[in-house]
């Protein structure tokens, strides 16, 4: 069986575009020696929010899609500085999101999903986005910056937890790129 | 005392707003206390020795230290989100910014420094030049004001005598300086000094001060608790300096008389309790050795890039020391005792002796410094690290100990037989030349001394 059952990078990325518009709270598939796990569990930590692929670093398939999706170690970051809102920002993988529209922090920050802790986030996962449209809010002391899509697109994963404190350059949220008409 | 109250929390965690050898400097004196650290760093940074070491990286911006290193919001921000009660600036950057101090301060974290109005009037230093008389100690003969019109500078320049140093107010790091040696070239160097400040620092302010031929610099190296009380650790003398930029330090300086470094010491404790500094620092003066006479240059409020030098004579630990300040606000039990023997430092930078020192980035492909008995190198760098090209270009600073200078010049010649260094041209070669030079040896130096001896400084 090694070997003679893999998954391919581009059906990995439809599983997840499956899951992602799908009722689904969690998903865990093994395929050959690639094992998934998906989560949109938000009590779970940063990590949960994201797919864990875990596979034999010498299986082709499966580091085409460690290259190309987002992969993390099956095991948690070391929680030494975790007690706070946010997580080991510099643990995060930084994956290429190939074919997708990713909101990156345009600077270190606090990220928010809402534009006021009494109104509904900006967005969810499934919306669909325009180019412009604010997705997220980073405080840097005390003020405020909308985030605004960068691409019209619908929203796969958004990868940063609520009050999080996030990175130059860290992936806020993956958009999937609507063709423009 | 009164300022104990208003403190903030208990120190655990500290932000290192820095890179280089110095945040991987900071991070060790953090670990050695028991605090946790967390390095803000710029995109290049980020798997830098720093980054492994610290508990934590935060990610501060790009490359250009306008985009990451020198936004204040930004430390800030990174210092607020991952939970850090104070902050260290460590040295450059943003060191001696009043901004990053007053918004430490107003975000209820400590800035690992002195108060703002001490970093403001000493970073002035024009203002600080008016201080420090005010203080009693000896300023070199110039201005008091910032001068503008030429007529006024013409006059001051003749009641002077040429030559005269222009100096920029808001000054650090020789920018904006400029030696004239002949009324005519007042107006030009003057126009010069001022367009190069206003670009450096935002500031055009520039101000006249008497030229001192051959003199020598030593700095003092100092601490304060806030209150008016101070310790003085010993003298650094920096006179192997090019283009104002220093590149060996030593203590005790091989010259300076017993009386006189005993005066200089007095002056710098003066200046310290009058200002009521809080924090490390640093009073650096001219020292002319034909007439034994001392005046002060500057006073920087922030750790050194020399401190180790006062390390290994004095035993203290500077950096610890300004943890135990900020947190307590005392200088904690540092005993009163004079400097034992010898240490010097060579610093070792990406820059290429033999082309007027002119500063190269690339990769170490072999990089192995030093080690043994008397060694100690201050680094980041690592074999295969990249120096990226944004930053300044120390890449290691050798430091060597001894109980004599003659002790210590020797060791010092050993270590830089045993640094390998490939792929970059450092400064190595110099050095290894200049402790072979009979006037190095004998002492007999001052700032203008490398500029005029090392055949590379003809080079372009």
């Amino acid at each position: 069986m090694r070997g003679d059952v893999s998954i391919t990078a581009d059906e990995l990325q439809e599983i997840l575009r499956i899951f992602a518009d799908s009722h689904l709270r969690e998903l865990h598939l093994e395929v050959g020696e690639t094992r998934l796990h998906v989560s949109k569990n938000s009590a779970d930590a940063h990590v949960a929010a994201m797919p864990i692929v875990t596979a034999p670093a010498n299986a082709p398939a499966a580091a085409a899609a460690l290259a190309d999706v987002q992969a993390v170690p099956a095991q948690q970051p070391p929680a030494s500085l975790d007690e706070s809102a946010g997580s080991a920002a510099s643990e995060l993988p930084r994956p290429s999101h190939e074919g997708m529209a990713c909101v990156v922090a345009p600077t270190v920050g606090v990220f928010y999903r809402r534009p006021a802790p009494d109104k509904p986030p900006y967005v969810e996962i499934g919306d669909v986005v325009a180019a412009g449209d604010p997705v997220c809010t980073l405080e840097v002391m005390k003020m405020f910056t909308e985030v605004g899509a960068g691409a019209a697109g619908r929203v796969v994963q958004i990868l940063a937890q609520d009050g999080e404190a996030v990175e130059y350059g860290q992936v806020l949220l993956v958009l999937e790129p609507l063709g423009s008409p | 005392m009164s300022h104990v109250a208003d403190r903030p929390a208990p120190i655990s965690r500290v932000l290192v707003a820095n890179r280089g050898e110095i945040a991987v400097r900071i991070i060790r004196a953090c670990r050695d206390l028991g605090l946790q650290s967390v390095l803000a760093c710029s995109e290049p940074d980020r798997n830098s020795l720093a980054a492994e070491m610290a508990d934590r990286t935060i990610c501060i911006g790009g490359g250009p230290p306008s985009q990451s290193y020198l936004k204040v919001a930004s430390v800030v921000s990174a210092a607020m989100s991952t939970g850090c009660q104070a902050v260290h600036p460590g040295y450059g950057f943003l060191a001696e910014s009043p901004l990053l101090a007053d918004a430490c301060h107003d975000n209820g974290l400590k800035f690992v420094g002195p108060r703002t109005d001490s970093i403001k009037l000493l970073g002035d230093k024009i203002a600080a030049r008016t201080t420090a008389k005010q203080a009693g100690v000896p300023v070199l003969p110039g201005s008091s004001v910032s001068v503008d019109d030429q007529t006024t500078a013409a006059q001051l320049a003749a009641d002077l005598g040429y030559p005269v140093l222009v100096k920029a107010g808001a000054g650090g790091g020789g920018r904006g300086l400029r030696l004239v040696t002949e009324p005519d070239q007042l107006e030009r160097q003057l126009a010069i000094a001022s367009t190069t400040a206003l670009a450096a620092f935002d500031d055009g302010a520039v101000y006249l001060e008497k030229y001192v031929p051959r003199a020598r610099h030593i700095e003092i190296q100092v601490a304060g608790d806030g209150a008016g009380d101070a310790r003085a650790f010993g003298e650094r003398d920096c006179s192997i300096q090019r283009s104002y930029q220093k590149l060996v330090e030593e203590s005790p300086s091989p010259t300076l008389p017993n009386s006189v470094r005993a005066d200089m010491t007095r002056a710098a404790l003066d200046l310290v309790k009058f200002v009521r500094y809080e924090g490390v620092g640093t009073v650096e003066f001219l020292y002319d050795a034909a007439d034994q006479a001392f005046y002060f240059i500057e006073m920087n409020t922030r750790l050194q890039v020399e401190h180790p030098v006062t390390e290994l004579v004095t035993g203290h630990d500077l950096v610890a020391l300004q943890f135990q300040i900020a947190q307590h606000g005392t200088l904690g039990s540092v005993p009163d005792q004079p400097p034992r023997g010898h240490a010097l430092e060579l610093r070792i930078n990406a820059e290429d002796p033999q082309r007027a020192f002119a500063p190269n980035a690339g990769t170490l492909t072999e990089w192995r410094p030093p080690t043994g008995p008397w060694v100690r190198v201050d680094t980041h760098c690592v074999q295969g690290y990249q120096v990226p090209p944004f930053y300044d270009s120390l890449l290691a600073k050798l430091v060597v100990a001894g109980s004599t200078r003659a002790q210590v010049l020797d060791r010092a010649r050993r270590a830089l037989d045993e640094f390998r260094v490939e792929g970059i041209a450092t400064t190595i070669g110099f050095h290894r030349w200049l402790l072979d030079t009979p006037d190095f040896i004998r002492g007999d130096v001052h700032t203008s001394w490398l500029e005029e001896n090392w055949p590379g400084m003809r080079v372009q």
